[in-house]
């Protein structure tokens, strides 16, 4: 499918060949998970009139211009348009994001990183089939439905994961449900509502006698989740992702989603996805190291820079649900807690380990966290997720 | 000056103008431009707080020689404050005043455009000469889905109908930019309408060539240290970078001060123009600074 560029030249027919490359790009785009997309080619081909097309970096920069949609397709779009032209991207006038973007500690390795692990959560569904069915036989006396809802999440059978997904789903999607927010109420101040004053004063012959105002209703504060997708927690996580799709699809609320182990990345708008099926499959697309260590304290510090500034001035409830098991600094966790506490109106830990009796938070990374933590609660079954109810 | 009109034919044409109106655009960010305003479609501009995101739009605006007309974005933002609004303590003024004339009135009177608050949006449509204009629409991200749904339908076709007045179509389509900070993701129907062009942190002789073109005053030695100091310090593990527009603020004050190079006492009492952050300026004023200082005075 190589082109090269500098063979197109100006004739009716090479003209041709341009345009059915320009389409083939643009399928190999979709194919790589650009939204791409008729549009896009035709900008595309009205961009190409405008440059000159036999500068190499010009006619980059154009088709990067219609096709890329957002930051995260810069890099993949570089490396497509080089293999697909076949000739070195332009040499870039800005330093790559490394230089500024990278952190000690969180090896960057290129754009190829999309995709690596792309069955890790089938894997991980697979993996933990049968060999736990033993565990947890200590139930008699109560239903199969009953028990199944105090199964610690992690001694699951194949078949019980599947209906706990089911019922976790169904979970999430009653625990969301709040009435549609109206953008503008009637209120007793606020600004006054020209409209019905008008329509009132028809009754005392067009004089006006009484004002009425209204007001923009204000919305619930946002949810804000951070679940740990690290080598300890792939289980519980990947088991609660059901619930996670449920919340993120919470009617009039803004709802944002993050999946941390030594990186960090937004899953809201996958999550937000209709079919559940299709959007936890593509969470582990997206996800980039699943199964990874824990290094909650850069992560936290990533989101901040990177997203936080619009979400945390609105005091979100914070939920994490992460084991505290640590590798990074616990001085940054600690700051980066204290800061993420400070901004929101409420930080919610859900911690697994809390379903032992035994479990004393321990760890450093958990008690570098604990003292800004308002509720530490476990999420180890079905029931203590439902007992999270008016808590979020 | 109406020559200034004419526009930009070729990207260096376009790079150039820039040039001329202190602002220093890379090759990519003028083919965006260059293609926005040839192609019509509106460019949407992402990158890190202070890169110049609005100022691009502001030297377009210099640049085409026509108006700049600004949409600020804030939540809960809807169509009576970004389109148009009627003016009901005026058309009731009006009412009352032919009451006491004894006059009579038509209703259609009541709505005549001299009644109309014009907002930004139609301002941006209503344009009767063909100057370019330039409509930025600023931080996009911080209003909800809704307005930009009514945003889009807008930059679809350039027209909006008010149902009293009947339809306002724009006579040429305004150069259209929007930025955003990221604070959350647009929808994709909008960003597939959009140009896009990411602007990055400049690299130091982007940057420095920044500074001597916004701020003349700096001495050259001044110049480079400071910018260099700034690049050095985004290296540093912070909450928030400091972006080009404080490195200008920074060299600024410290031309206010009469320094005409770096020097130490100074660097710390004037962190604060760089770092907005308590946490950051607590870690870089402890000391971390002495290192980024060490390393630039070395050179």
């Amino acid at each position: 499918m190589a082109v090269d560029v500098d063979s197109v030249p100006d004739s009716g027919e090479a003209a041709g060949a341009l345009l059915h490359n320009l389409t083939l790009f643009t399928r190999l785009l979709r194919a790589a998970g650009f939204t791409a997309g008729s549009d896009d080619l035709l900008a595309g081909v009205d961009a190409l009139k405008f440059i000159d097309i036999n500068n190499r970096c010009d006619f980059y920069f154009a088709l990067r211009a219609a096709f890329v949609t957002r930051r995260e397709e810069l890099d993949p779009f570089r490396l497509l348009f080089d293999h697909f032209w076949r000739v070195p991207h332009p040499a870039h006038p800005l330093p790559p994001r490394d230089a500024q973007g990278a952190m000690p500690g969180l090896d960057q390795d290129g754009p190829t990183r999309q995709g690596e692990s792309e069955s890790a959560v089938v894997g991980v569904r697979l993996g933990r089939s049968d060999e736990a069915s033993g565990a947890g036989g200590g139930w008699a006396g109560y239903s199969p439905a009953e028990r199944l809802r105090r199964r610690d999440f992690s001694a699951l059978t194949r078949a019980e994961r599947e209906a706990v997904a089911r019922l976790l789903q169904r979970l999430g999607e009653r625990q969301t449900r709040l009435r549609p927010r109206r953008r503008r109420r009637r209120a007793r101040r606020g600004d006054v509502d020209w409209g019905r004053t008008m329509a009132l004063s028809r009754r005392t012959g067009g004089e006006v006698t009484t004002w009425l105002y209204s007001r923009t209703k204000e919305r619930p504060q946002p949810l804000l989740i951070f679940a740990d997708i690290s080598g300890s927690m792939a289980l519980y996580t990947d088991t609660l992702l059901p619930w996670l799709w449920a919340l993120a699809r919470w009617p009039g609320r803004r709802v944002e989603v993050f999946l941390f182990a030594t990186r960090i990345s937004r899953v809201t708008t996958i999550l937000q996805t209709r079919e559940a099926d299709i959007a936890l499959a593509q969470v582990s697309h997206q996800v980039e190291d699943w199964a990874g260590g824990t290094r909650l304290g850069q992560a936290l510090m990533t989101f901040e820079r990177e997203w936080g500034g619009g979400l945390m001035s609105k005091r979100p409830v914070t939920l994490i649900i992460s084991d505290g098991w640590d590798r990074g600094d616990p001085a940054l966790l600690g700051r980066a807690v204290t800061r993420l506490r400070r901004s929101s109106t409420r930080l919610v830990w859900l911690n697994p380990l809390l379903g032992d009796p035994a479990y004393a938070p321990l760890t450093r990374g958990m008690a570098a966290a604990r003292p800004f933590i308002d509720d530490f609660l476990a999420a180890h079954n079905l029931e203590s997720i439902e007992a999270l109810i008016g808590k979020l | 000056m109406p020559n200034e009109s004419v526009l930009p034919a070729t990207i260096d044409d376009l790079q150039r103008a820039l040039l001329q109106h202190a602002y220093i655009a890379d090759r990519g960010l003028a083919t965006s431009l260059f293609l926005a305003l040839k192609l019509g479609r509106p460019l949407l501009l992402e990158g890190e707080p202070g890169v110049g995101k609005t100022e691009a739009a502001k030297a377009m605006a210099a640049v085409l020689g026509g108006e700049l007309i600004r949409l600020q974005c804030y939540e809960g933002i809807d169509a009576s404050q970004a389109l148009y609004a009627w003016d009901y303590p005026r058309q009731l003024m009006h009412l009352r005043y032919l009451e006491a004339q004894g006059e009579a009135f038509s209703e259609t009177e009541l709505y005549a455009s001299r009644f109309l608050l014009k907002r930004p949006l139609l301002q941006a449509l209503e344009g009767e000469d063909e100057t370019p204009r330039v409509l930025l629409i600023d931080e996009i991200d911080r209003s909800d889905d809704e307005f930009e749904a009514f945003l889009l339908e807008i930059l679809a076709d350039f027209q909006i109908t008010i149902p009293e007045l009947g339809v306002v179509r724009a006579q040429t389509r305004p150069l259209v930019i929007l930025t955003s900070n990221r604070t959350r993701a647009l929808h994709d129907a909008l960003t597939r309408r959009c140009l896009y062009c990411w602007i990055d942190y400049p690299d130091f002789d982007a940057e420095l060539a920044i500074v001597q073109a916004r701020a003349p005053r700096a001495a050259e030695l001044l110049a480079r240290q400071a910018t260099g100091f700034v690049q050095a310090l985004r290296a540093e593990e912070l909450y928030k970078r400091p972006g080009v527009a404080e490195t200008l603020d920074w060299v600024q004050a410290l031309v206010a001060l009469d320094q005409t190079a770096l020097e130490e006492e100074w660097i710390q009492a004037t962190l604060g123009v760089l770092l907005k952050d308590q946490a950051d300026l607590a870690h870089i004023s402890d000391g971390a600074w002495q290192g980024l200082w060490a390393g630039i005075r070395s050179r």
